[in-house]
C-alpha cells in the first residue's frame, strides 16, 4: 500500500474546511516557502521533482514556468484549468470539491514562483459544487491571511478568482480557456505566441491543471529527491490519480505513483471485469488517447511507457470495455462527442468530426460499404496534425487506433448489414 | 531583411512579413481563404499550409513569419495532400450551385478546386442544408456556400469598428449571423461580398444580373465624395452592372463605400438630348454642334467684359483647365469661379480610417487651384457685375431652387455643358449635352491632393460628347494651334502651366495617381 497524497481523506466529508486543513497541517509549507524560498528556487526545485503537467500532455511544469519573461511591464498570470470534461475523467473534480485548500496552497506556490499576483481558477460551467466550495475556501484563506494582501507580512499579494465556464469542452484547451476567460467565444489561439508570453489579457500566463497544481505541496514539504523518488522511472514521478470507468467491479478513482501497471488497475486494484466476463478494450488516458487491446494491457501506467505501447497517458482516464461492447458503436459514441465538441474554427475539424460521425453511424445501423474503411482513416489522417488545437487530434486518434485495432468488427457490421451486438 | 527560399527561389522580404505575403509577393501562388491583406491573421481554413524544413508538420504560411534562411515547400506532394483534402472538407456540405450562383467565375472555390482539388465528393450523405438569409440592405447570405473564413466577422469588428455580424452556434453548426434586430444599414456592407472567397454574401443589387466573365473593366474613379477612392466599372452592352474597389495603396485605399458602390445608378436615365439645343422665340430648338460652336465662337467674343465663366468640381482638371485657358487667357473674362456642392455632413471615419467625406463633389480641390476661390455666381449676377455666363456643370445632383432659377433668368445669355438638361430648360440659352464621368476620361484631385486618372467605360450616347473634347474643340476654334488633341495632351499642358502639377503627367500617373505639389 503505497502513501497516499490526494485521497487520504476520501473518508471526511470535513476535509474540505480550513479548519479541517489546516489541523492537518496544510498550508504549512505555503508559510515556510515564503519566508525561506525565492521565486527562483521553487522553480529549479519544481524543475528538479520531474513533475509533469497532470492535464494530458506531460509538459515538465517547472521548464513551462521558466518561459515566463522574468521581467515584465504588464502584469503575469497564473491560471488554474479546471475544465475538467474529457470523457472518462473525474479526478480534478474530487480535487476541487474535497481539496480546495490543498489547491490553493499549490496555486500560490505557483503564482510566487512565477511572480503572479492574480490567479483565475477556470472551472468547468457545470462544476456549480466546486465552483462554490473554490469560492468559500478563498475567502476562508484569506480571512486567515493565507491569500490576499501582503500574506504572512511578506508583502506577497494574491488574488484569486473563480471563473465559471459555460459549458464547453474546448476551453479545456488552454488558449480556448484563455479567449473564454477574457469573455469571448471559446476559439483556441494560434501558437506562436504561446501564453508564457502572451496570454490571458495579452499577459505572460501560465495555464496549470487542478492534478498539477496540488502536486506543488506535496513537493515543496517533501523535497524534490524524496518526491523524484516516488513513480517509476527520473522522467515520470510523482503521484498519480486514475480515474477508473467502464465495465470494472470497483470503478472509480485510484491514487498509486505515477507508472502503474494497468493490468494490476483493472484487476487487482478495480476488481477485474463485470459479471466474470473478458475484457475486450482500454482506453487509458481519457476519450481521445488510441485504444489498447485486451493483450496490450500490461504496460506502465506513466507517460513514456504508454507511448511506446501506441497510446497515451494523458488525463489517466482509464475506460474499460467488456468483450460484449461493440467497437463500432463506441467509436460512433466517441464521434458524436468530437463532432459536437469542435468549435467549428478550423475546417478539417468542423467538417471532418462530422463526417465520421455520419459514416460511423451508417455503419452501426448496417448501411456501411467496405469503402468506407478507408475512407474513414483518410479522413482521420487528413484531420491529425493540420488543425489549431489538439481537438482535431483527438478525435482523429481513437477513429485511426480503433479501426486498426479492432477492424475485424468493422468489416462484421458492414458484411452482415448490421450490428451484431444488437439484439 | 531577411531572405528565404520558397520553391528554390530566392526572395527577401520586409522583416515582420509571413511566408504567405513572401510568396504572393512574388508570384508563387498559395491557396488561402481566411487570409485577407487587410484583416487580421485568423489561420482557420487550414488551406496555405506549406512545408517549412525543419518543422516536422506542415505550416500555415500566414501566421509563420518569414525568416532568414527558411526554406520553404509549396508543392511537395504532403502539400498537396493537405490542400487537396481541406478542399474536399469544404466542399463536402456546399451545394455545388454555381451554375446560379454570382460567384461563379471569380469564385476562389472554384478556381481552387479546380487547380487543386477533386472532380468527385466521396460523401453519400446528405448535405448540410440552411436557407439563404436576408441580412439587410442589398445583402443576401447564402449560408450553404460559406467556407466559414470569418473575413467578414473581422472586417466589421476591424475595419468598420462595430461587430455586425459573428459566428453563431458551434462546431458543424457553425454560421454566420447577425444580432436579432439588427440589418447592415450602415454604408460599408458592399465590402463584405467583395471580400467573401465564395458565393456566400451575395449582392442584391447585381444578383441574377450578368456573368461576371461576361463583363468588361474599365479603371475609374469614384465621383462620390472628395475621397476619390479608386473603383472598377464594370460593364458591357453600353451599361455599367457594378462598381468594385480598386485598391490604391499610394494613398492607403482599401474599401469603398456603398454610397459610391451602388452611385452609377444616378447615371442611369438620364434625360439626355441627343444634340445641343437652343433657345429661339422661347423654344428648344436642336442644334447640330458645328452650328452651336459657330455661334457661340462668334457670341463669345462680343464684349467679354460682362462675361464669365463657371467650372465645377464634378468636371474633371482637364475640364476646368480648359474653361481657364478660353475664358481668362483667350477672352480675358474677370470672372471666374466654381460651382461646388455645399458641404451638409461631417466625415464619416471608420475604425481602421477610411473616410466617407462630407463634400460630395470629387474635384474641389482641383477646380480651387485651377480656378480660384469658390465665389457666388449668383450674387455677381444679381448686382449685375456678371450678364452673360458659360457654365460647365456634371454633378447629378445638381437642384436648382425657384432664387437660383429666378436670378439665372436675368442673364442675357446662359451657356451649359451639362449631362442632362431638365434643370436648365427653363433658363439657359444654349445647352450642349457632355459625357458623364463614365463616359470620358480625366483627373480628379481627391481631397488630400492625390490627383488620380479615370479611364472610360462607355460609349457617350448618340449626339453626346465629353466636356473636355467640347472645350477643347472651342479653343481650338477661337485659338488654332493650341496643338492639344487628347485628354492626355491637356493634362500635359496643364502640368506645364500649373506648378502645383509640374511633376505630373498624363503618363506617370499610372493606376495609383501622384500628389499635386503643395505650394
Amino acid at each position: 500500500m503505497s502513501e497516499k497524497y490526494f485521497l487520504k481523506h476520501i473518508d471526511r466529508p470535513e476535509s474540505n474546511t480550513l479548519a479541517f486543513y489546516l489541523q492537518q497541517g496544510g498550508y504549512r509549507t505555503w508559510k515556510r516557502v515564503l519566508q525561506e524560498k525565492s521565486p527562483e528556487q521553487i522553480i529549479e526545485e519544481v524543475k528538479r521533482s520531474g513533475l509533469r503537467g497532470r492535464g494530458g500532455a506531460g509538459f515538465p511544469t517547472g521548464l513551462k514556468w521558466s518561459f515566463v519573461p522574468r521581467q515584465s511591464a504588464s502584469p503575469k498570470y497564473l491560471v488554474c484549468n479546471a475544465d475538467e470534461s474529457e470523457p472518462g475523467t473525474f479526478k480534478d473534480r474530487y480535487l476541487i470539491e474535497r481539496e480546495p485548500h490543498l489547491l490553493l496552497e499549490g496555486m500560490a506556490m505557483a503564482a510566487y514562483a512565477i511572480d503572479s499576483r492574480q490567479a483565475f481558477i477556470y472551472i468547468r460551467g457545470e462544476f456549480a459544487y466546486g465552483a462554490q466550495t473554490l469560492e468559500r475556501a478563498i475567502h476562508e484563506a484569506t480571512e486567515a491571511g493565507l491569500l490576499g494582501k501582503n500574506i504572512q507580512a511578506s508583502g506577497y499579494d494574491l488574488q484569486i478568482t473563480v471563473h465559471r465556464g459555460a459549458g464547453a469542452y474546448i476551453c479545456g484547451e488552454e488558449t480556448g480557456l484563455l479567449e473564454s476567460l477574457e469573455g469571448k467565444r471559446g476559439w483556441p489561439r494560434l501558437k506562436p505566441p504561446f501564453p508564457a508570453t502572451k496570454g490571458a489579457f495579452g499577459c505572460p500566463t501560465v495555464v496549470n491543471n487542478v492534478e498539477t497544481l496540488v502536486n506543488l505541496p506535496v513537493i515543496l514539504s517533501l523535497g524534490a529527491d524524496r518526491y523524484a523518488a516516488i513513480g517509476s522511472n527520473e522522467k515520470n514521478t510523482g503521484p498519480k490519480l486514475y480515474c477508473l470507468s467502464g465495465h470494472v467491479n470497483r470503478p472509480g478513482l485510484y491514487e498509486f505513483p505515477l507508472g502503474k501497471n494497468l493490468q494490476e488497475l483493472i484487476y487487482q486494484e478495480a476488481g477485474g471485469i463485470r459479471k466474470g466476463k473478458k475484457l475486450k478494450a482500454v482506453i487509458p488516458g481519457g476519450s481521445s488517447v488510441p485504444v489498447l487491446r485486451a493483450d496490450e494491457i500490461d504496460v506502465a501506467m506513466d507517460f513514456d511507457a504508454l507511448v511506446s505501447r501506441g497510446s497515451m497517458l494523458g488525463s489517466a482516464g482509464v475506460i474499460v470495455m467488456d468483450e460484449d461492447t461493440c467497437m463500432v458503436k463506441a467509436l460512433l459514441n466517441l464521434a458524436t462527442f468530437y463532432s459536437h465538441e469542435s468549435c467549428g474554427q478550423c475546417t478539417p475539424c468542423r467538417e471532418g468530426t462530422m463526417w465520421m460521425k455520419k459514416i460511423l453511424s451508417r455503419i452501426e445501423h448496417g448501411q456501411g460499404r467496405p469503402e468506407d474503411l478507408p475512407l474513414l482513416e483518410d479522413i482521420a489522417r487528413h484531420i491529425q496534425g493540420r488543425t489549431i488545437c489538439p481537438l482535431g487530434d483527438a478525435a482523429a486518434m481513437p477513429a485511426a487506433s480503433f479501426l486498426k485495432q479492432f477492424r475485424q468488427e468493422f468489416i462484421e457490421h458492414i458484411e452482415q448489414k448490421k450490428c451484431p451486438h444488437s439484439k | 531583411m531577411p531572405t528565404l527560399k520558397i520553391d528554390d527561389k530566392e526572395i527577401t522580404v520586409e522583416p515582420g512579413a509571413s511566408v504567405l505575403q513572401a510568396a504572393l509577393a512574388n508570384g508563387i501562388e498559395i491557396p488561402h481563404y481566411c487570409w485577407h491583406p487587410a484583416l487580421s491573421v485568423a489561420g482557420s481554413c487550414r488551406l496555405c499550409l506549406v512545408e517549412i524544413e525543419g518543422s516536422p508538420k506542415l505550416q500555415l504560411s500566414c501566421a509563420t513569419e518569414a525568416r532568414d534562411g527558411m526554406i520553404v515547400r509549396t508543392q511537395t506532394e504532403s502539400v498537396k495532400d493537405a490542400r487537396k483534402s481541406m478542399l474536399e472538407f469544404f466542399l463536402i456540405n456546399h451545394p455545388l450551385d454555381c451554375p446560379i450562383c454570382d460567384k461563379a467565375g471569380e469564385c476562389l472555390l472554384q478556381d481552387y478546386t479546380w487547380k487543386y482539388g477533386t472532380s468527385h465528393s466521396r460523401m453519400v450523405e446528405d448535405k448540410r442544408e440552411r436557407p439563404t438569409k436576408d441580412l439587410g440592405g442589398n445583402i443576401l447570405l447564402y449560408r450553404n456556400r460559406c467556407v466559414l473564413c470569418s473575413r467578414c466577422v473581422r472586417f466589421y469588428q476591424e475595419v468598420v469598428g462595430d461587430p455586425y455580424l459573428f459566428i453563431e452556434h458551434r462546431g458543424y453548426h457553425s454560421d454566420i449571423s447577425i444580432f436579432p434586430g439588427k440589418g447592415l444599414t450602415h454604408k460599408m456592407t458592399g465590402n463584405i461580398v467583395e471580400i467573401c472567397p465564395v458565393g456566400c454574401l451575395i449582392d442584391k443589387d447585381f444578383l441574377f444580373h450578368a456573368r461576371v466573365w461576361n463583363l468588361q473593366r474599365s479603371k475609374s474613379v469614384c465621383p462620390g465624395c472628395s475621397s476619390g477612392c479608386t473603383i472598377y466599372l464594370e460593364h458591357k452592352d453600353r451599361r455599367v452592372f457594378r462598381i468594385r474597389n480598386r485598391e490604391n495603396p499610394a494613398i492607403g485605399q482599401q474599401w469603398i463605400c456603398d454610397d459610391g458602390r451602388y452611385l452609377y445608378h444616378r447615371y442611369e436615365n438620364l434625360n439626355r438630348p441627343e444634340s445641343p439645343w437652343t433657345r429661339q422665340a422661347g423654344e428648344l430648338k436642336p442644334q447640330t454642334w458645328e452650328q452651336a460652336m459657330i455661334y457661340a465662337v462668334e457670341a463669345l467674343q462680343k464684349n467679354p467684359g460682362r462675361l464669365a465663366a463657371i467650372g465645377s468640381a464634378f468636371a474633371s482638371c482637364e475640364e476646368n483647365y480648359l474653361m481657364r485657358k478660353i475664358f481668362r487667357q483667350i477672352l480675358g473674362c474677370e470672372y471666374l469661379s466654381f460651382y461646388a456642392p455645399a458641404i451638409e455632413e461631417a466625415d464619416t471615419v471608420y475604425r481602421s480610417g477610411f473616410t466617407i467625406r462630407g463634400d460630395k463633389s470629387p474635384n474641389r480641390k482641383g477646380a480651387g487651384l485651377l480656378l480660384g476661390d469658390q465665389t457666388d455666381f449668383y450674387q455677381a449676377i444679381e448686382s449685375g457685375r456678371i450678364t452673360r455666363l458659360f457654365l460647365i456643370n456634371g454633378d447629378p445632383l445638381l437642384h436648382l431652387t425657384l432664387e437660383q432659377k429666378r436670378i439665372l433668368a436675368k442673364l442675357q445669355e446662359l451657356w451649359v455643358l451639362d449631362i442632362q438638361s431638365p434643370e436648365w430648360d427653363s433658363v439657359a440659352a444654349h445647352f450642349w449635352p457632355i459625357a458623364c464621368f463614365t463616359e470620358t476620361q480625366g483627373t480628379f484631385v481627391n481631397a488630400v491632393g492625390q490627383v488620380q486618372r479615370f479611364q472610360r467605360a462607355l460609349q457617350p450616347p448618340q449626339g453626346v460628347r465629353p466636356g473636355w473634347e467640347v472645350l477643347l474643340d472651342l479653343l481650338a476654334r477661337l485659338a488654332p494651334g493650341a496643338g492639344m488633341l487628347s485628354a492626355a495632351d491637356v493634362l500635359d499642358a496643364l502640368a506645364m502651366e500649373e506648378p502645383a502639377w509640374r511633376s505630373i503627367s498624363y503618363f506617370k500617373l499610372g493606376d495609383q495617381g501622384l500628389p499635386i505639389e503643395s505650394r
